[in-house]
This record gives C-alpha cells, structure tokens and sequence, in this order.
C-alpha cells in the first residue's frame, strides 16, 4: 500500500506563515489587554522568519505532494514578493482608521492565511492546487476587503469583490475542466504535452481563452478590470496595498509559469497567445492611465495606476523570452516598495483628514514634510523618472519590448507613462504648492511601524535605483536556473 | 466527426421523444380531477404562512457551518481509520494536526460567542 510522501522540508515557509496565522487567532483568543502590540509583532515575525526560510531555500528545484506542489528559483523569488509585500503591509496598518482594535487578531490572520494562499498557488504544479491556492488566498481577501463592518464603502467594496471574484473563479474551473477533458490530467507538465498531441486546435484555445479570462479577471487586466475601483477605494487601505502587490503578481506568475508549460504543445499545435496578450497589454495600459487622469479620490487614482502597471508588466511575458520573464520579476520588486509605500501614505494621511480625497493632500508639505517627501518619492518612481528604481522596473521591460520587435507596445508604454506624470503631479501639485484649508492644522501623526515602513519603503525605492544591480542578477538567475532545470 | 454528430442529434431526439411518449401515455390512462389545493406549495396540504423573502436568524447559518465542519471531519476520520495501521504513526500525526486546526477553530468560535443563541 503507498501513501502520498511530503516532504515537508519544501514547504518550510508556507507552514511558518500558516502557523503564524492559527498562533495569532489562539493568542488573540487568551484576550489579554495588551495583546494588539502582541499580535502584530507576532505576525511581523513569523513573517520575518517565512522570509529568512524562502530566502535560505532559494535555489532549491524540487517537488512535493506527487509533484502538485513544485518549488524552483523562480516560484521562490515571487514567494519573497509577497512575503515582503505583507510585512510591509503589517507594519503600515496601525495607522488605518477603518481597521478597529477590536478585531485585529482575525486581521492579521486573514492576512497570512492569504500569504499561505498565494505561496501555494504561485507554487502550483497542477490544476486543483492552482484552483484550490486561488481559493486559499481569495476568500481571506474578499473578507478583508469588506473589513471595515462599519463602513459602508467597505462593505460595497467586499461584496463586489467576492460577487466578481466568485464568478472569474467560475470561469476558471470551466476552462480547466475543457483542459482536463482534453488531456486526461490535471497536471500541467502532462497538460503541456498532451496538448501538443491532441491537434484540436480550435478546442485548446478555446480551454485555453476561457481560463485566460478567469485568471486575468484575478490580475485586473482590462476588459475585466471593472471591480478594482471600487474594491479598492472601500477596502482599508493597507489592504488595497497589499491586493496592489500581491493578488496582481499571483496572477501573473501563474501565467507566466502555464505559459512556460504549455509553450511546446502550443508551438506544436501553432498556436500563439503573443497577440492577444499584446491587445490585452495595451488596453490594459491605456485604460488605466487615461481613466485615472480624472480621478479626485487619491485610492481610486492609486487602483487605476495599479491597473495600468499591470500593463507594463504584461509587455514582458508578451515578449515570450526570460529576458522578458527577468524583467517581470524585477520590476515586481521595484513595484512592491513604491505602490505599498503610496498606499501607507494614503493610509497615514486618511487618519489624520477622515478621507483621501485630492483635497486632504494640500499643504500636506507644510504639515509633515517627511511624509510628503516619501510620497514624492514613491510617486516619482511610479512615473519612472531616472533616479528612482520605477525607472529601472520600465527600463528593463522597455528594452525587452524593443529587443522582440514589440514596437508598439514599446510606445504605448512610454506613451502612457508620460500621461500618468500628469496623475501623480496632481497630488504633488497638492502636496507642494497648494494651500492647506486649515493653516495650522497638526503634523499628521505616525505610528512607529508607519515610520520604520515608510523609511524602509522609501530606501529601497531609492537604492534600487540607484543600484540595481544585485536585484538584477538575482532575477536573471532566478530565471535562468528555472527554465535551465 | 459528422457521424458522430448525426448520433448526438438522435440522441437528443430520441430523448425528447421519449419524454413527450411517456407523458402522453400518462395523460391516457391518469384520472383527471383538478381542484384548488393541488396548486398550493405543499401538496400535503401545509398552509404556508407569510412570504418566503422573511428574514431569519443569521445564527442558524453559524451553527450550520460548525455542524458541516465536524461532519466532513467523521467523512475524513472513516477512511483515515481503515488505513490507519498500514501507515502508522505518520497518520496518526497527520490527523491530530487536522483535528487540532478544528479544535482551535471550535475554540475560536465558542470564545467569540459565536455557540450563543442570545445576541
């Protein structure tokens, strides 16, 4: 009789954040008075030492649970992203108005049991484990977008992600059940070659397009990109960040990853996807700038330019190379600090002014000019101008799309790059030149967690700028060690 | 492929047929007696009252979920008890893990009030 073998060694760090989540729901639970500073340091460690863990197992290729769960450079690399991404995220939601003391315990839980999620599904090696990770990590997230119960933007904001959510997860297990039906496996190594075998053209894209369309709802890419607004202008706004970062990145590493799977059944059968993603790239690109230029509300403008990254980074898997996938993985870095650091600004602002309307930004300069100054700075660098490490995220994936001939996409991307300086100079503009309604009103008060994030967010966003050059190897030998194995 | 369709075509057809030959059969040799009761909502003659869009105890909702929770865990226990001794103590740590997320769920929601009928 054989039985599944794990080896558990492989998912060190997923079991260290699932811990850290049923540790702080228990310690949540003995309800002591002081157990708020508790349960947040308990969190910030557990994902601390997740981080440490996936670090040290870098460049590990293995594969576990009878190969549905897989683990190579790559797969470690975005694990990091969104290690990091939520203990950026943990460290800035004090300073949230909408999150009450009262709950934080479930918080922080939903918060790695999302984590838990999303490592799971980067790490995939089948269908069910990408269906059953995207569930992992979509429910915590549809409850955290609706977590402020008093508020109700929040609530709209829960109840449109998981209606919208639900129906793109639908949509998505319609797709794999076509694949399934085609090839008679669940795994994508076997779907990959059994597709290239079947020579039903038509019937794999079909399959094919149906999951595209559930996976790229879960990436905000455009056509589907209808709830981020929302979504993310009712959710607390630590979690817009964090959705910011890491659902987008979730999505895209497992498309990027089936790509890599499926591309010898597709070439088999001629099919190619360059186009489509091309189309879905520059709408993606388009839409999100042109719509956030007349956008009042800072979160509303913050998700459309979300949306319009989300763009950039598809040039790169549009380019269908490793350098394109090298650039992905670096400019998922480069993102992660200056879009959760605009968030945590928005987030320290909102507290002090009640709302994070274009409005509640005047004079912002004249209250707390380190607050300012790191807002200048994370906005600044998603524009992508020189100094800052936004520039070397466009540069990267620019220069790829120029390599593969991608001219278009290339000009779009600039293009709407400099459309976009328009956006975020209007909140410099308020930030910088304009007048506070209220002259003497206080400096915006920070936590000490906000202060040590906002620091860490804003040094990074200038090192990597000025010297990318460790971030850059790491992701060329990431994917280099990856698609080598 | 033609071929194959003319037999899904048949197939269906043959199925609609079927459906229509047995009801009219039906229609042939049924006593026909239509009265007012048979259109109410329970044919054992239960009188609903009120409408069916009434709102109602979102605790019953809680307490079904604790209930469906322990029920899936017997679902996994069963098997888990037959294999038991081919695997041996990997198993048995297995399920205590299981069983111990539960509990610690059971804990959570009792601590939080959830288990009370009382808001």
């Amino acid at each position: 009789m054989s039985f599944v073998s794990v080896d558990f060694g492989l998912l060190v760090p997923e079991l260290v954040v699932l811990s850290a989540a049923f540790l702080v729901l228990v310690v949540d639970l003995l309800g002591s008075r002081q157990r708020g500073a508790s349960l947040w340091w308990l969190t910030l460690c557990g994902l601390g030492l997740a981080l440490l863990l996936a670090a040290r197992g870098w460049n590990l290729s293995a594969s576990t649970l009878s190969g549905t769960f897989v683990l190579d450079p790559f797969v470690s690399t975005v694990k990091l992203v969104f290690l990091l991404s939520a203990f950026l995220v943990t460290l800035t939601t004090l300073d949230c108005r909408l999150i009450s003391r009262l709950s934080l315990g479930e918080y922080y839980s939903l918060l790695l049991f999302a984590t838990f999620g999303f490592m799971v599904l980067a790490s995939a090696g089948d269908l069910i484990m990408i269906f059953i990770g995207l569930e992992m990590a979509s429910i915590p997230c549809y409850i955290l977008a609706g977590y402020a119960f008093e508020d109700v933007k929040s609530n709209e904001a829960g109840i449109k992600y998981f209606l919208l959510g639900a129906f793109s997860s639908a949509i998505l297990l319609y797709g794999m059940s076509f694949l399934y039906g085609l090839c008679g496996s669940t795994f994508l190594s076997e779907i990959g070659f059994s597709i290239g075998q079947s020579g039903q053209k038509l019937l794999v894209m079909g399959a094919f397009g149906v999951f595209l369309a559930g996976l790229t709802f879960k990436m905000t890419v455009v056509p589907f990109h209808m709830w981020v607004p929302d979504t993310y202008e009712g959710s607390p706004t630590p979690v817009a960040a964090f959705f910011s970062v890491v659902s987008k990145t979730a999505g895209l590493v497992v498309l990027i990853r089936i790509l890599a799977y499926f591309k010898q059944g597709f070439l088999a059968l001629e099919v190619d996807w360059t186009q489509v993603l091309s189309i879905l790239s520059v709408l993606t690109m388009v839409v999100g700038t042109v719509i956030g230029v007349v956008q009042t509300n800072v979160k509303r403008l913050l998700a459309y330019s979300s949306i319009a990254h989300v763009g950039y980074l598809l040039i790169g898997l549009c380019a269908g190379t490793s350098a394109g996938i090298d650039s992905i993985v670096i400019y998922l870095f480069v993102y992660l600090f200056m879009s959760i650091g605009a968030f945590a600004v928005v987030t320290a602002v909102s507290r002090a002014e009640g709302g994070e309307e274009l409005a509640n930004f005047r004079g912002l300069n004249r209250r707390s000019p380190l607050l300012a100054a790191s807002m200048a700075v994370f906005l600044i660098s998603l524009t992508g101008i020189p100094p800052l490490a936004g520039f070397i995220g466009k540069f990267f994936i620019f220069a790829v799309a120029i390599e593969e001939k991608l001219y278009t996409l290339a000009i779009v991307g600039v293009l709407t790059s400099v459309v976009s300086l328009f956006y975020y100079c209007k909140i410099l503009k308020a930030m910088y030149f304009a007048e506070a309604e209220d002259p003497g009103a206080a400096p915006v008060a920070v936590s000490p967690g906000m202060r040590v994030g906002l620091v860490l967010m804003s040094f990074f966003t200038l090192a990597l700028g000025l010297y990318p050059v460790p971030l850059v190897e790491m992701a060329r030998s990431a994917v280099r060690l990856w698609l080598g194995s | 492929m033609l071929l194959d369709l003319v037999y899904a075509t048949a197939f269906a057809l043959g199925g609609l047929a079927f459906l229509l030959f047995a009801l009219f059969l039906g229609s042939l040799v049924r006593p026909h007696d239509p009265s007012g009761r048979k259109l109410t909502t329970y044919e054992c003659g239960e009188v609903p009252v009120g409408q069916s869009w009434s709102q109602f105890n979102i605790r019953f909702y809680v307490f079904a979920l604790c209930f469906v929770i322990f029920d899936i865990e017997t679902i996994f226990l069963v098997p888990w008890a037959v294999v038991f001794k081919n695997i041996g103590l990997v198993a048995f740590v297995e399920m205590a893990v299981f069983i111990g997320v539960l509990l610690i769920g059971l804990a959570y929601a009792w601590r939080k009030g959830a288990l009370r009928w009382a808001l």
